[in-house]
């Protein structure tokens, strides 16, 4: 593109002043030379036929047209002549010569004079006229009238006229040789001019083709491109500049370079280890457990997995904090990394949960080395604020051979094998077996989990209500619980305690949770409609603990209850004891935004936990439900009774209302009534009943 | 203009001349030209050159002769040509006429009465050359030619007789052929040309002038006949030899005339006369082109000399 564009200028500064001048000198120069053609045959015309004329003097004044005829033939042998002719005095043609169509010469015309022409593009025609010679004869001039008319005798007519046509066809074949040869001789001018601007123009275009050659490359990234300096004067120094840019720009890129290969470096290294620990993350295991698979099937090789989990981790992390939390998987990795050899992993796979992949191992060795982790763990004292925890570790165990499948599938054979060594009782080692009854368990588990998607999905959960009945007289309204039921293929329902477990363990609670308050909120919308007042009935679910920490499950929830001001006073929240305390202020914090809507809570399950009566202090509620665990047998077991009037006592004491749950007999109502329980409730008092039921109901 | 004043100063010389010498011979002679050309001017010079130391020479144009006293006064008048021989017929004086150089035609039709008229006396010398002086030339010159061609109009036709008696005596023979007008000239002459050895031109202008001339040679070369001219300028424009008189022989001639008038006393004059001297001119070209071999001029001039002059 440049190339063309200097040349084609350096071309155009070549031809068009030559061009130009050229033009105008071989114009001039040829008009000249025709005009010089075209003089010369007027000329060599006009000098014929004043040499003929005379000539013809004799023949014309003697009327011989043997001499005319003779003198015509001779002059028609010169060139050009078409014809020759000779006319008398008065006009009439006395002998012609050649082909050229006499007419009558225009003697009118020409009369006076001794020559005309008249001329067309074809031919040139010339008169001349013929006049009597003189010669003297007298050597004295006599005197006398008649010789003073002799002496002027020039003034006498011609006797006669001599014609002559001149053909222009050599003159125009001439003239056209001349404008010919001019035009060549103007071509090759150009075409000299033309071949000498091209050059130059290259002269000029190598170094610029070549300089733009380099910054192309350059542009496209060859940064290690140079231009050839051969160039002197500007070339030479925008040779130079090129080239130094070019290696300025050369080394910043290596530096960058090098920072940006850093800082990948750090980006791989975290993303492949985990920033607490500072062990291999979840990704970074899995990879290389599938390297080790493959290098099982491949080469043979046997290999093992573990699982570890550790015990009392959520204690610690609930008790003390996060930080605590943290601190505690610091420490314990330091301590870990330390009973490790070369080709071993371990990797911290999320939460309190690690991997081990011992290659290369047999399943004795193996054993002894997770008995080495698991003595380590246990032997590990942890240190917060002047408290003492000691920690202990469950470890699943499963060996990596040809035949013991995908990563994956050995991922969680550990894992199910440390779910058994938790369930064995904690801080031991399982091996991992096939057909393991622990283990189908577990696969159940894990079962409910695309069963509950199923069924959300599917529109197969119900919602039932039981009645939550007053021990005491003079109390009104109604007070229900809705609990949760699952409809499955077969169109059976399934308790809550089936499957709940499952959706806790895999973080299906929040969806739940949404699920039954979105209904919830219908239902009483609906009861409302019916005209029922919102204090005689109040109607009390289950939140998770999961949810209770949802800060955009609580905006939903305001959100809802804003849009509806009466609904709040129906609602009654019931949480666990445990969900509550896993994070003791955001729970609070969730039960006072909620009351100044009007809602209720009550405590759930009290006593099945860690039933640490201090915590009634600190929560705001307003039910107390003793679990059901105490209940069903307070007609026959002393100790049951005794805690339940100690719960009932204290629960009182702190301004709460007691519930009874699994009241299932009519010896238990009695015993409650003695007591003072002031609600009880149980499928003796109320059996569950489907939703629709509570509408007609009222 | 400064000739003319030299003239006039030479005239006023002569005149005081004239003068000093009333008491002896000398006498005053007017001298008219028919113009200052040089032919006239040279004729003038031949008289001078003989009369100028014994008599006075009065010098007059044609046109002043008539007012001029002195000159019409004078003892004699000589008029050189046609126009100036007019002028002193006009002039009505009576005093004696020599002209000069007049063609022998018009001296004997016109001028001689004409000067008569007034009882003056009067001469002429002719300008002709007498036709047995030419048909002399023509038997030196080319022997060998026996038939004579001339072309003449009708207003010459009265020479005929002479010249052919002249030719009989001679021993030639004379072919004549009158020329109507000058369209039939070449005719004419064809008609004669082819019988002729030579053709003889007589100074007859309707015949032979400056247009004619060049026709008339070259018909005769193509008959391959010599022509035998009367002026050197004849010779010139192609005459094979020419026969005529110089205006020094003519000059010579008048002078020795007016001389012996004036010394007669008494002025009794002459009659008229051809020109006693005469010259040839040869032209060579001429010659070669013909084919002729003529003897040179002087040669041809003295014999003609020695075979006699009888005028």
């Amino acid at each position: 593109m440049i190339r063309h564009g200097i040349q084609a200028k350096a071309l155009w500064l070549a031809l068009v002043p030559a061009a130009v001048i050229s033009l105008i000198l071989v114009v001039w120069l040829t008009a000249g030379k025709i005009a010089d053609l075209d003089r010369s045959l007027h000329e060599r015309a006009k000098a014929m036929a004043q040499t003929l004329a005379p000539a013809c003097e004799y023949g014309v004044a003697t009327g011989n047209r043997e001499i005319l005829n003779r003198l015509l033939i001779s002059a028609m042998n010169e060139p050009d002549v078409d014809g020759v002719a000779v006319f008398s005095a008065d006009g009439q043609l006395v002998a012609r010569v050649g082909k050229a169509n006499w007419s009558q010469p225009p003697l009118a015309a020409i009369a006076g004079s001794e020559i005309d022409h008249s001329d067309n593009s074809a031919s040139l025609v010339y008169f001349s006229a013929i006049q009597r010679t003189e010669i003297p004869v007298d050597d004295y001039v006599l005197t006398g009238d008649k010789e003073m008319e002799r002496r002027d005798v020039r003034r006498t007519p011609p006797v006669g006229w001599v014609g002559l046509e001149f053909s222009r066809t050599s003159t125009l074949l001439g003239q056209r040789r001349v404008i010919e040869q001019s035009l060549l001789i103007l071509l090759t001018g150009l075409a000299i001019s033309a071949l000498i601007g091209w050059r130059m123009g290259r002269q000029i275009t190598r170094p610029i083709v070549s300089l733009s050659r380099a910054v192309h490359r350059l542009g496209e990234g060859h940064l290690e491109e140079r231009v050839e300096s051969d160039g002197a004067a500007e070339f030479g120094i925008l040779q130079h500049g090129v080239n130094s840019m070019a290696a300025r720009l050369q080394s910043m890129h290596e530096q960058l370079q090098e920072r940006i290969d850093q800082a990948t470096a750090r980006l791989a290294y975290q993303a492949s280890h985990d920033a607490l620990t500072g062990l291999v993350n979840r990704r970074e295991f899995e990879l290389r457990l599938e390297r080790a698979v493959n290098s099982s099937i491949q080469h043979d090789r046997i290999h093992a997995l573990c699982y570890l989990d550790l015990d009392q981790f959520k204690v610690i992390n609930d008790s003390c904090g996060h930080a605590a939390g943290d601190e505690l998987l610091r420490q314990l990795a330091l301590i870990l990394k330390c009973e490790l050899r070369d080709r071993d992993t371990l990797a911290r796979l999320g939460g309190d949960e690690f991997g081990l992949l011992l290659e290369n191992c047999s399943r004795e060795d193996a054993l002894v080395v997770a008995e080495q982790f698991r003595v380590a763990v246990h032997r590990f004292r942890f240190k917060w604020d002047e408290r003492i925890f000691a920690v202990g570790v469950s470890v699943g165990l499963v060996m990596i051979t040809q035949e013991s499948g995908t990563g994956a599938n050995l991922l969680s054979a550990a894992d199910a094998a440390c779910y058994v060594a938790k369930n064995r009782g904690r801080n031991q080692i399982h091996l991992y077996q096939q057909r393991d009854s622990d283990l189908a368990r577990h696969r159940g588990e894990i079962q409910w989990v695309g069963r509950i998607q199923q069924a959300l999905e599917d529109d197969r959960l119900r919602l039932v209500w039981q009645e939550i009945r007053p021990l005491q007289a003079g109390k009104t309204g109604l007070h229900v619980e809705l609990l949760l039921r699952m409809v499955d293929e077969e169109g059976q329902e399934i308790l809550p305690m089936a499957f709940i477990p499952a959706a806790e363990r895999y973080q299906l609670m929040p969806v739940i949770d949404r699920w039954v308050v979105d209904r919830t909120l219908n239902q009483c919308a609906e009861y409302l409609a019916n005209g029922q007042r919102e204090d005689h009935c109040l109607f009390d679910i289950n939140l998770s603990g999961a949810s209770l920490k949802d800060e955009e499950f609580k905006h939903l929830l305001i959100g809802r209850l804003g849009e509806a001001p009466g609904l709040g006073r129906l609602l009654c929240f019931e949480i666990t004891e445990t969900a509550a305390i896993g994070n003791l202020d955001l729970a609070n914090k969730f039960i006072l935004d909620l009351r100044r809507l009007g809602c209720r809570f009550a405590l759930d399950d009290f006593g099945s936990g860690l039933s640490s009566f201090s915590y009634l202090k600190n929560l705001s509620v307003d039910y107390l439900k003793i679990d059901g665990a105490f209940v069903r047998d307070i007609a026959h077991n002393g100790v049951d009774r005794a805690m339940v009037e100690a719960i009932h006592r204290i629960g009182h004491e702190v301004g709460l209302k007691t519930v009874a749950e699994f009241v299932d007999s009519e010896q238990a109502l009695e015993v409650l009534k003695r007591i003072g329980v002031d609600y009880v409730q149980g499928n003796y008092v109320h059996a569950p009943q489907p939703l629709a039921t509570l509408c007609d109901r009222h | 203009m400064r000739t003319l004043k030299g003239y006039f100063a030479k005239a006023l010389l002569t005149l005081g001349a004239a003068v000093i010498a009333s008491n002896g011979l000398a006498a005053t002679i007017a001298v008219v030209l028919s113009d200052d050309s040089a032919p006239y001017q040279e004729v003038l010079g031949a008289i001078q050159s003989r009369l100028g130391s014994e008599h006075n020479l009065i010098r007059e144009t044609p046109d002043q002769l008539a007012s001029n006293d002195a000159a019409l006064a004078a003892k004699l008048i000589i008029t050189v040509g046609v126009k100036a021989a007019d002028a002193a017929i006009k002039s009505s004086s009576k005093t004696p006429v020599i002209a000069a150089l007049v063609p022998r035609d018009w001296y004997l039709h016109n001028g001689q009465s004409r000067l008569a008229a007034d009882q003056r006396p009067a001469t002429a010398v002719f300008l002709d050359q007498p036709f047995s002086r030419q048909l002399r030339l023509v038997r030196e010159a080319l022997p060998e030619a026996s038939k004579l061609g001339v072309a003449l109009s009708n207003s010459q036709t009265w020479q005929l007789r002479e010249l052919q008696s002249q030719a009989k005596l001679m021993h030639l023979s004379v072919n004549e052929v009158i020329v109507g007008s000058e369209l039939r000239l070449v005719e004419s002459l064809e008609k004669i040309l082819p019988s002729v050895d030579l053709l003889l031109a007589l100074p007859d202008a309707e015949v032979f002038n400056r247009i004619t001339a060049q026709t008339i040679f070259l018909t005769t070369y193509r008959y391959h006949v010599p022509v035998m001219g009367y002026s050197r300028s004849l010779t010139r424009a192609g005459a094979l030899v020419s026969i005529f008189s110089s205006p020094e022989q003519i000059g010579q001639q008048t002078a020795e005339i007016a001389l012996k008038v004036l010394s007669n006393g008494s002025v009794k004059l002459p009659p008229a006369q051809f020109p006693r001297y005469y010259s040839i001119s040869i032209n060579e070209h001429v010659a070669r082109s013909l084919g002729l071999v003529l003897p040179v001029e002087s040669v041809l001039l003295k014999r003609m000399q020695e075979g006699g002059e009888r005028d």
